[in-house]
C-alpha cells in the first residue's frame, strides 16, 4: 500500500535520497530492486511499501517512486498496489493531445532519473556561453547536440572524465558522426573561442533581425563543423603570416572549403592582413571562388568573411 | 511519520505534472497498461499494431534500454543524455 507519504518541500533536496534514507535502503538496494538483493529493516519502524521478509533469500517486491516536481512530494510503492483509476488516467494521458489532457505524467528509469535530473539542473544555470547562441538556432537538433556537448565539457572540466565520455558516446549514439564532432569540439575549446571571437559580436549586434541571427550562426557553425580545421576565427592573438601559410598550403592540397571569420575593427585588419599574403594567382589556377566580404551593420558592428570554395559552390559532406 | 490516506493519496496523484520512477520490472508493468509489450528476448512491441517500438533514435528498443517515456508524447527515449535532450528542444 502507498502509506507512507513522503513530503519533501525543498526543492534542492534530493527526493531519491531521502526516500533511501526514510527506508533505510542504500543506493544499491533500490537500484538493483531487479536482482532480488536482500534488505533487512531491524528497526521496527514504519512498514515500507518495498516489501521485504527476513532470511538469506529475501525479496523486494518492483517498486516505483511517484514524484510530484511541483510540490517536491514523492511517494514510494508498488505500482500494482495503484487505485486502478489513477493507473486508467495514466494509460488514456499518453493518447490524448495536449490540450486534451488533464495531467502529464512521465515514466522514468530509475538510473536514468538521476541522470536527467542532474542535466535538468544544468539547463537552468543558464550560466555557460552556450545560451547566448541556442536561442537563435533553429534546428532543435543541433540545440539538442551543441546543450549536451556543454553538459559533457562541465564534466570532463572537473575532472570527471568518465561520465564526461558516457556523455561524449550518448551524442555520437544519438546524432551520429556529426554529433560526435561537434561534441569533440565543443569539450577541446574550439566552438568556445568561435563563440566569444566571432558569434559574440552578432548576436550583439541591436540592427540585425533574429532571424539573419539566426541564418548567419546556423550556416556558420554548419560549415565550421563539416570543415573545421581549414576554417579560422580571428582573434587578438592570431598571426596573419602564420594563417596565410596555412590557407596556401590548403590551396596546394585542394581542399574543398576554406574561410577567414572575424568580428571587430582589430580582428578585421588581421584577416585582411593574412587575405593579402595569400597568392591569389594560384588560387584561381586551382579553380577556387575567393569571396571576400566585409559587411558594416547600422550598429557599427564590422564583419568579414572570407570564403575559398572550389568551384565555387560549398561542399556537401 | 503520517500515514497517507486514499483522499490524501486521490489528491496526491491529481497533482499536473507526476513522473512515475521505475525499475525494469515496474517499467514492464506499467508499459504493458500501455499496450507495449515486453517479448522474450527484451524488445518492446507495441500490441495494437504488432509493430516494434522505435525509440527517437530511429532504433528498436528494449527494455534493457528504455529510459523514459516524457509527458507529452509518445516518444521513446533510450538511457541516453542526448536523446533527453533531443526530445527537450523539440518540445521547448
Amino acid at each position: 500500500m502507498f502509506e507512507a507519504p513522503i513530503a519533501i518541500k525543498d526543492p534542492k533536496l534530493n527526493v531519491k535520497s531521502r526516500i533511501r534514507d526514510f527506508f533505510r535502503l542504500s543506493k544499491t538496494d533500490i537500484d538493483n530492486s531487479d536482482k532480488r538483493k536482500a534488505v533487512l529493516l531491524d528497526d521496527g519502524g514504519p512498514k515500507p511499501a518495498v516489501q521485504i521478509s527476513a532470511g538469506d533469500n529475501c525479496e523486494i517486491k518492483p517498486t516505483i517512486i511517484i514524484l510530484a516536481p511541483r510540490t517536491g512530494e514523492a511517494i514510494c510503492g508498488s505500482y500494482s498496489d495503484l487505485p486502478p483509476e489513477f493507473k486508467k488516467l495514466v494509460t488514456e494521458q499518453f493518447d490524448k493531445l495536449p490540450a486534451e489532457r488533464k495531467q502529464d505524467v512521465g515514466i522514468v528509469d530509475n538510473d536514468f532519473y538521476d541522470r536527467i535530473d542532474e542535466f535538468n539542473k544544468f539547463i537552468d544555470s543558464k550560466d555557460n556561453l552556450l545560451d547566448k547562441i541556442i536561442p537563435f538556432v533553429k534546428d532543435p537538433d543541433l540545440k539538442a547536440i551543441l546543450k549536451t556537448s556543454g553538459f559533457a565539457k562541465k564534466k570532463f572540466d572537473a575532472a570527471d572524465r568518465t561520465t564526461g565520455q558516457q556523455i561524449k558516446d550518448d551524442v555520437g549514439n544519438q546524432f551520429g558522426k556529426t554529433g560526435r564532432r561537434i561534441c569533440n569540439l565543443y569539450i577541446r575549446g574550439y566552438l568556445t573561442s568561435m563563440i566569444k571571437d566571432y558569434l559574440e559580436p552578432i548576436i550583439n549586434d541591436v540592427a540585425m533581425s533574429d532571424n539573419e541571427k539566426g541564418n548567419k550562426i546556423t550556416t556558420i557553425i554548419n560549415n565550421s563543423i563539416k570543415f573545421w580545421e581549414n576554417v579560422y576565427f580571428i582573434h587578438g592573438g592570431s598571426n596573419s603570416s602564420k594563417i596565410a601559410e596555412e590557407i596556401s598550403h590548403l590551396i596546394k592540397k585542394e581542399a574543398p572549403y576554406i574561410a577567414i571569420h572575424a568580428a571587430g575593427p582589430e580582428n578585421i585588419n588581421l584577416a585582411e592582413k593574412a587575405f593579402e599574403q595569400i597568392d591569389l594567382n594560384t588560387v584561381k589556377e586551382k579553380g577556387y571562388f575567393v569571396s571576400p566580404n566585409k559587411e558594416q551593420s547600422n550598429s557599427k558592428i564590422l564583419i568579414f568573411d572570407l570564403i575559398i570554395v572550389k568551384d565555387g559552390k560549398v561542399p556537401i559532406c | 511519520m503520517e500515514k497517507m490516506s486514499k483522499e490524501q493519496l486521490k489528491k496526491f496523484l491529481l497533482e499536473k505534472e507526476l513522473f512515475i520512477i521505475t525499475n525494469e520490472s515496474s517499467a514492464k508493468e506499467i508499459l504493458f497498461d500501455l499496450k507495449i509489450k515486453t517479448e522474450e528476448d527484451g524488445f518492446l512491441t507495441d500490441i495494437q499494431t504488432g509493430e516494434p517500438v522505435i525509440s527517437n533514435d530511429d532504433e528498436e528498443l528494449s527494455i534493457k534500454k528504455f529510459g523514459a517515456l516524457l509527458p507529452g508524447s509518445r516518444v521513446f527515449v533510450k538511457k541516453n543524455i542526448a536523446g533527453y535532450s533531443q526530445y527537450l528542444f523539440e518540445h521547448e
